[in-house]
């Protein structure tokens, strides 16, 4: 693809999402960017976008939904052709309004109370079997078997089905490693597509054996006084609650053990006080944050001093966006301590993250399990990668399993 | 101290219910939060203030 012509050549950048580089390394490049071409900038991988680096940038994007618009947004980074449209991540206006509005009440502040116990129980039963082994790898081990229980018990379904749900979702989301684009666009479309006959198997269950759960409830929802069709239920809604929680949830967890077994202060931290664990989520998901939103300019308009025109696409990168020096004081650095934390990692205006109420319980439940039943652990091994959704691969830690964890336990 | 919501700001992210339950509460339809306690006790003023710096939306409004 020939780069528009209005992109000045000096903010482009070479920066591929799909390239083989790690978390640490892009954000000592993105450093350097910000440094000498300022918080916008483009790159000609994957088709040619902006890539949005500043918090006050970020803010404006994210809330002039008239300028810039989620339903063209169309960064596919591997395009899946000849799809449903993904709801509620790429409607606008008052239709997207109509979908929140039903999807809100399941994740509701109050809900997660509720749900909290359930994933509790999963981390405990999880960490029951990890504990005495003295060794683990968090992100197979504990981090994505937690975020799919989460899942499953935030929509009813069988939590037998954990493993069929995190292959067919992390397929449709990266894709396989080293294949071609063209082999991972097939890859990505077939999981989508099982994906959607998974959900349509457990829709069918439900419609014979109705339950006051949200699989039910969405059934017998009306948009516009109609019901929502099947085609949008298995391919449109589903996906995308599946996609926007599991990736996301996992990848966060698994970077706080790194960050945490780097550092056994930041342990330690912790341990001293209970009450510390929701500044300390706070924080890891400013350092952490994993993906950032995509739009599509659907006017000209002027960001950061650079000229954009319509039908240009934007990322605007949460992960870039909470080590904005002008918005964080030493964002580089991850602070538990921190007071003040408008980070940027769930989003803004009408798209904010609508699980990122259940994100929150699930990072605190999962870190604060973590450090009740395992003691001071040390980083052995980890390996990270970029994509739609930024993760660990592994993290290995080790511990003495002969010692006694401590952790003063929240109220 | 008073305390109010832009409910045109406000996206429901929910920070200022975990900073201070006694002075705000959730609308679960529509996804925003809403005062409870507008004039705010002097025991909760600190927790006030972590919402107001915590909101992402720049939503709570101090007076
Ligand atoms: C730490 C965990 C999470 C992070 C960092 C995260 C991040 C985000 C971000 C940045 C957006 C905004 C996208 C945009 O503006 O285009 C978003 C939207 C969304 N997220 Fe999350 N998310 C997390 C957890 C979850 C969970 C647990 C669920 C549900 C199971 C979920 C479901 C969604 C959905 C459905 C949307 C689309 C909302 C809309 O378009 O109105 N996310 N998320
Ligand atoms: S933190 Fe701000 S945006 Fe979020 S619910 Fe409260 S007032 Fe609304």
């Amino acid at each position: 693809m020939t780069r528009p012509a209005h992109v000045p050549e000096d903010l482009v950048v070479d920066f591929d999402t799909l390239g083989d580089l790690k978390i640490d390394e892009m954000h000592a490049r993105a450093r350097g960017w910000r440094a000498d071409k300022g918080s916008v900038v483009w790159t000609d991988h994957n088709g040619g976008y902006w890539v949005v680096l500043g918090a006050a940038e970020f803010r404006r994007g994210l809330i002039e939904t008239e300028t810039f618009n989620s339903a063209s947004r169309g960064i596919k980074l591997v395009d899946i052709e000849d799809r449903e449209v993904l709801v509620p991540i790429e409607l606008d206006g008052p239709e997207h309004t109509q979908y929140r509005r039903v999807l809100n009440p399941f994740f509701a502040p109050r809900r997660m109370r509720v749900l909290e116990e359930q994933v509790r129980k999963v981390a405990r039963d999880l960490l029951a079997g990890i504990a005495p082994k003295g060794r683990c790898d968090v992100v197979t081990e504990y981090a994505r078997p937690l975020a799919s229980s989460m899942f499953l018990s935030l929509v009813d379904w069988p939590l037998e089905d954990r493993e069929i749900l995190e292959r067919l979702v992390s397929l449709q989301v990266n894709g396989m490693p080293g294949k071609s684009p063209e082999e991972n666009q097939r890859i990505q479309t077939d999981a989508l597509h099982e994906l959607a006959a998974y959900c349509e198997r457990q829709i069918t269950s439900r419609r014979e054996n109705p339950r006051d759960d949200l699989t039910t409830q969405l059934i017998n929802a009306t948009v516009d006084g109609e019901p929502i069709p099947d085609s949008r239920l298995v391919a449109g809604i589903m996906p995308t609650l599946v996609a926007g929680g599991l990736d996301t949830t996992q990848s966060v967890t698994s970077q706080t053990i790194r960050l945490f077994a780097e550092d056994p202060s930041r342990q330690d931290y912790l341990r001293e006080d209970g009450t510390r664990l929701h500044g300390v989520v706070e924080e890891i998901l400013r350092y952490a944050a994993p993906v950032g939103p995509l739009r599509a300019a659907i006017q000209d308009t002027e960001l950061a001093g650079v000229s954009i025109k319509s039908g240009d696409r934007l990322h605007f990168m949460s992960q870039l966006a909470n080590r904005d020096p002008a918005e964080f004081d030493d964002p580089a650095e991850l602070h538990l301590d921190r007071e003040s934390n408008r980070h940027l990692s769930f989003g803004l205006g009408p798209h904010r993250c609508i699980g990122a109420a259940l994100g929150r319980v699930v990072l605190a439940v999962a870190i604060e399990e973590f450090h009740l039943a395992i003691p001071t652990y040390h980083l052995v091994h980890s390996d990270s990668q970029l994509g739609a959704v930024w993760s660990m691969r592994s993290v290995i830690v080790e511990w003495d399993p002969d010692r006694s964890p401590s952790l003063t336990q929240t109220a | 101290m008073r305390v109010t919501i832009d409910s045109t700001k406000c996206q429901g992210h929910a920070v200022c219910l975990t900073h201070s339950p006694e002075t705000f509460d959730f609308d679960d339809v529509a996804g925003k939060a809403f005062v409870v306690v507008a004039d705010v006790a002097p025991e909760h003023e600190d927790h006030v203030r972590r919402a107001e710096a915590n909101c992402p939306e720049r939503a709570i409004e101090i007076v």
